[in-house]
């Protein structure tokens, strides 16, 4: 004899329906996260968030029907008695019913989303402006201005042969900026493993994968900036690997372009006079070569920082070193092989901590007395 | 109260456990030839990064180092030849022991062994030559693919020889007979498949390029 | 209480239990030692998801730095599909499927002894990884470079010959089972009167035989890469690092349908009985596993769809389709259900769970088929979501219904039905709470794998959310392991045939003696048992009615 069914379980099934609903609902505000994307600002986003919308009505109301058919079969079918049901093995009519309609649902799906992709994917012969950027462990460098070369190169240094690079300042990554309303071709190199290029905004992401250019174009309606990410596992640092892209007018844009030119052709600032120097340098990304180093208070700092490393890219931020309590970022970038000087102010008397923005596994203790 | 009324006769489990009572193919080499295509799907792995990585490169393959050649040794189609008549003497050794032919078996097996082993010692032989020509596993992605390629496919020959020894020394002790030779069975079939896994390498490898 | 007469009775004489257990080759305690070894790696994995939903419950570093937090996600995938999962299913079908086709044991016993002793061995390699320098921090899925000497330690090593040693013993359980089901059949159990356990478990092992050598060919061409100088798929070198997913996901798809087939076979089995009604469509059942088992090699590029390197159409369209025959599924099975007469045991509500989840689950897939939404949606954790909801709310639920559905055949003991019911509520309301939210926060565009977020991001509320229900799984959970504690102390109570079944495991004591079968009934359908009590497919009844041969 089979034991009697414990009641809880119906009320259990209702409490999580509603539980469901209230989850649904919730998340249908727009702007905490909910269950529909966030508005996108580029026309491609626009067909994505299209698309999304109704595959996610097709979804749901196949949802609400079959739940709806398990939960009515659960309330309605519970044993009464002990007599057998009728032991219907089958029925033709319904297994083509319910293979062919949703055969032919997806097929709906399936030519729409290629539709959608032919328009999201699609290249321009001439796009007004072509981004380069290159994914490493773990930061972005943008170059803007680079040379045909990077249709296909993959190992590139934008520092070097494009009109301008941007590296970004401490843990945020670059603020790259492109110009609303018009064709921008985004080329993906990659330094080292593979990275993945994501804007959330732009409802889409591209992999950066090293031995191969990927690309693709957006067109950015909606002025403002937003937030990305490495979507692609890459390490220790993946957690960190922000950007953010600023898009703006034409003539903002330009302005802006102008200025990070001139940027990147200026001499850098002499070392401040009387500068107490500190020469610190790296070999790997594994950590500096010099980890305890020493000033004295009260004067101001030059910070020597050979980078030894021939792959990768480092700095030298000292934390809470601005008189205002915020670090004290190492810009720019010290390339591969090359030395760079950094300027920190005068400190208090006390222990610093030192470390490498991009890497911030590699740290150090500066003590000044 | 008992749960069954009808009974069947328990003669079933004995026979059904030796895979003989059933009709069609006998369990311990259907089991063999399961694993044998599970083998294949190993080498289709391989296979397929060779012609992925093949396909990228289109006219550069193989991307060997400046002044590497790769040319193919008279010696390895002679171990070509060898291996794949011994397929035949294997085939042979098997009809003679499915008639009751013990003495037959165990020449043939012997005979193969002999085979096998000729066929790993001249790819051997190729490998020091081709490694002396500067292509190697670490050299370049043709090298790796090769050597992987080949290697895995000589580690399934020298597998081959010893199971071919061990049906030898059964064989030489008289256990098989023309109604209970299973194992020999399984051993040709595998025998067979590393043949034919050769037959694709030395077209793909050595032929195609 | 009814049982089979036994004749001749198993003789019981001394002998160690130890020796006994490490020697045996009788299918039903290695499958019971598949199971237990499944049930505490589901243990080990669990603790690191919950160490990863702790670090994830609030923005900032908790307690978990971005080293350690990458080898546990690592972990906990590779743990949950390769020690949780597929040996928890090997454990079942080694125990029930010779039973099913009353068989004495499977064709190859000490092969069976062998894959399972093979299971602790790359366990051993895997984990000992965490004490030698720490383990891979790749994702299970290892993408190279990331998975290359350069960037990877040791642990990477004995990750690759871990699974290497465990697709080994994949292969040989799969080679048996098969050779198992083609040729020690009773007699009159055509293939079209297989329990729908037993087609699923053999379409199981066809794609294992054709899947995890693939995984194998790349396991090796990476160790190669590591420790030998190859350049496989290192681009500096000339290989091609877009090869390594090819190859892995070769495998990796066959590999998830690996993971739920023999579930859709345990629900396909627990569904009837508990309706008291045939399982709707057996045939179409058939049709379909088959076609999701041929379908499954030809979608796996899914998983590429952001690398640029695929050709989308061909792959969008058959993942588009490979939904169709498991939609025919979900609609025989309620067919099954309706106007049945519904008994709510905890197996049954496992399986009206898994109904209820598998479809979100499988729903969740239409989106990521569409490729412009998989370009929004790939790499976040709207595809963790998707993930969990068919393997926790599909295989880990099908794996509760058949421990509950089971357990008293293997150990003639019931599972507490009343601890059973609050396992099942506290851990369906875990689960959702777990994993819902995550559609949520992926769409938004949270990414996976990573350590810590922005606290402005907006995505606090739901991780907090998604954390607790993983603790309210991990109660679950311990709410099932004091279940099996207090019932294993407990007596005997289940007859040869409790839940008043129609399959031949049923016909035998519980636990069946070491032959498993004294007598088989005729066969001539699906449910030989069935036929039996209840007069069908030519019997006549052989028991009168209201004589129930259960407890």
């Amino acid at each position: 004899m089979i034991r009697a069914p414990h009641r809880a379980r119906r009320p259990l099934k209702v409490l999580a329906a509603v539980a469901f609903a209230a989850l649904l609902a919730g998340a249908c505000q727009a702007d905490s996260a909910g269950i529909f994307p966030p508005s996108p600002v580029t026309e491609q986003g626009v067909l994505t968030q299209d698309l999304y919308r109704f595959v996610f009505a097709i979804a749901t109301a196949i949802f609400l029907f079959v739940e709806g058919l398990i939960v009515w079969a659960v309330l309605r079918y519970r044993r009464r008695d002990d007599r057998l049901p009728v032991q219907t093995h089958g029925n033709r009519i319904a297994e083509a019913a319910w293979t062919v309609i949703p055969a032919l649902i997806v097929i709906v799906l399936f030519v729409l989303s290629m539709q959608a992709q032919g328009k999201i994917e699609a290249r321009s012969a001439a796009p007004d402006v072509v981004v380069d950027v290159v994914g490493f462990q773990w930061q972005w460098t943008i170059g803007y201005g680079c040379p045909d070369s990077y249709d296909s190169a993959s190992n590139v240094q934008p520092g070097q042969d494009c009109d301008f690079a941007l590296t970004g300042a401490g843990t945020q990554g670059p603020d790259l900026h492109v110009p609303t309303g018009q064709t921008v071709r985004f080329r993906l190199h990659a330094a080292d493993v593979i990275h993945a290029f994501y804007v959330p905004r732009f409802l889409y992401k591209k992999d950066i994968i090293p031995g191969r250019v990927n690309s693709f174009e957006v067109v950015v309606e909606q002025p403002g900036t937003y937030a990305g990410q490495c979507a692609e596992l890459c390490g220790l640092g993946h957690a960190g690997m922000f950007l953010s892209l600023t898009a703006e007018d034409r003539g903002t844009y330009d302005a802006w372009y102008a200025a990070q030119v001139e940027g990147a052709r200026a001499t850098p600032a002499p070392t401040q006079v009387g500068a107490y120097e500190i020469h610190i340098s790296a070999t790997t990304a594994a950590a500096f070569d010099q980890t305890e180093v020493s000033a004295p208070a009260d004067t101001p700092l030059a910070i020597v920082f050979e980078n030894k490393d021939l792959t990768v890219q480092h700095n030298v931020t000292v934390l809470k070193a601005n008189p205002d309590g915020s670090d004290a970022i190492g810009q720019p970038f010290a390339q591969p092989g090359t030395t760079v000087t950094y300027q920190v102010p005068a400190l208090k008397a006390g222990t610093y901590t030192y470390i490498c923005t991009i890497h911030p596994n590699m740290t150090g203790t500066l003590t000044v007395q | 109260m008992t749960a069954t009324t009808d009974v069947l006769t328990t003669d079933l489990h004995a026979d059904l456990a030796h895979g003989h009572g059933d009709r069609g193919i006998n369990t311990a080499l259907l089991g063999m030839l399961l694993f044998i295509a599970s083998e294949i799907m190993f080498f289709a792995g391989l296979f397929a990064a060779y012609f992925s990585v093949r396909a990228k490169y289109g006219s550069h393959w193989p991307a060997l180092p400046e002044g590497v050649e790769f040319a193919i040794n008279p010696l390895v189609v002679l171990a070509t030849v060898i291996l794949l008549s011994s397929s035949g003497v294997i085939q042979w050794g098997l009809w003679r022991i499915r008639k009751g032919d013990r003495r037959g078996l165990n020449r043939a097996f012997a005979l193969t062994m002999l085979m096998g082993l000729t066929f790993l010692a001249f790819q051997a032989t190729d490998y020091v030559l081709l490694a002396d020509e500067g292509i190697s596993l670490n050299g370049s992605i043709f090298g790796s693919l090769f050597f992987t390629m080949t290697g895995f496919h000589g580690a399934h020959v020298l597998g081959g020889v010893i199971g071919i020894g061990i049906i030898l020394s059964r064989g030489m002790t008289g256990q098989f007979s023309a109604r209970n030779h299973v194992a020999v069975e399984a051993v040709s079939a595998y025998w067979h498949f590393v043949d034919v896994v050769w037959i694709f390498l030395f077209l793909t490898l050595y032929i195609l390029r | 209480m009814a049982t089979t007469a036994l004749s001749p009775r198993a003789g019981a004489y001394p002998r160690s239990r130890v020796y006994e257990w490490l020697t045996t080759t009788d299918h039903k305690k290695i499958g019971i030692m598949y199971i237990t070894s499944a049930y505490i790696f589901f243990l080990i994995g669990g603790l690191m998801a919950l160490a990863i939903r702790t670090e994830l419950a609030a923005p900032g570093t908790q307690f978990l730095d971005p080293d350690i937090f990458n080898q546990a996600f690592t972990m906990h995938g590779t743990t949950m599909v390769f020690f949780f999962v597929m040996p928890m299913l090997a454990g079942f079908a080694n125990y029930i499927v010779p039973l099913q086709i009353g068989a004495a044991d499977m064709a190859f016993p000490r092969i069976n002894a062998l894959s399972f002793w093979i299971i602790p061995v790359s366990a051993l390699l895997l984990f000992s990884s965490f004490a030698l320098g720490g383990a891979a921090a790749g994702g299970w899925t290892s993408y190279t470079p990331l998975s290359e000497a350069k960037y990877a330690g040791t642990g990477q090593d004995l990750w690759l010959a871990g699974l290497l040693l465990n697709g080994v013993s994949s292969i040989l359980g799969a080679i048996n089972i098969l050779a198992t089901i083609f040729k020690l059949r009773a007699p009159g159990l055509t293939m079209l009167r297989l329990p729908i356990f037993v087609w699923t478990v053999l379409v199981t092992s066809v794609l294992l035989i054709f899947a995890v050598p693939v995984l194998a060919s790349g396991l090796v061409m990476l160790f190669i890469d590591r420790n030998y100088g190859g350049a496989f798929f290192d681009p500096a070198a000339g290989g091609d690092t877009v090869l390594w997913q090819h190859v892995f996901w070769f495998f990796g798809h066959p590999e998830v349908y690996i993971l739920i087939l023999p579930a859709f076979g345990i629900i396909s089995e627990v569904l009837p009985v508990f309706s008291r009604k045939p399982l709707f469509g057996y045939k179409a059942f058939v049709v379909a596993t088959v076609s999701i088992g041929i379908l499954g090699f030809g979608v796996w590029a899914h998983h590429m769809f952001t690398t640029g390197a695929v050709f989308l159409p061909f792959f969008s369209i058959t993942t588009f389709f490979i939904s169709v025959p498991t939609g025919v599924k979900m609609f025989n099975w309620i067919a099954t259900m309706w106007r049945g007469k519904l008994r709510f045991t905890t197996a049954m509500l496992f399986a009206v769970g898994f109904l209820a989840s598998f479809l979100i689950g499988g729903l969740d897939g239409a989106f990521s088929a569409s490729t412009p939404i998989d370009f929004a949606i790939q790499d976040t954790y709207w595809i963790v979501s998707h993930l969990h909801y068919v393997l926790f709310g599909g295989s880990a639920f099908g794996i509760m219904a058949a421990t509950y559905y089971w357990f008293p055949k293997m150990t003639g003991r019931f599972l507490d039905e009343r601890l059973g019911k609050v396992h099942f509520a506290i851990m369906f309301v875990g689960a959702h709470l777990t994993f819902f939210p995550m559609h949520l926060l992926g769409i938004s565009g949270m990414p996976r794998r990573i350590q810590d977020y922005a606290p402005n991001a907006g995505w606090q509320d739901l991780n907090l959310l998604a954390t607790i229900g993983s603790y309210l799984i991990g109660i679950g959970i311990l709410v099932l392991l004091w279940n099996m504690f207090v019932t294993l102390r407990g007596p005997r109570t289940a007859g040869d045939d409790p839940w008043d079944a129609n399959t031949l495991e049923w016909a035998t004591t519980s636990p069946p003696p070491s032959y498993n079968f004294d007598r088989l009934p005729e066969i001539r359908s699906e449910r030989p048992l069935f036929d039996l009590k209840h007069g069908g497919a030519g019997h006549a009844p052989a028991l009168a009615p209201g004589e129930g041969s259960g407890r």
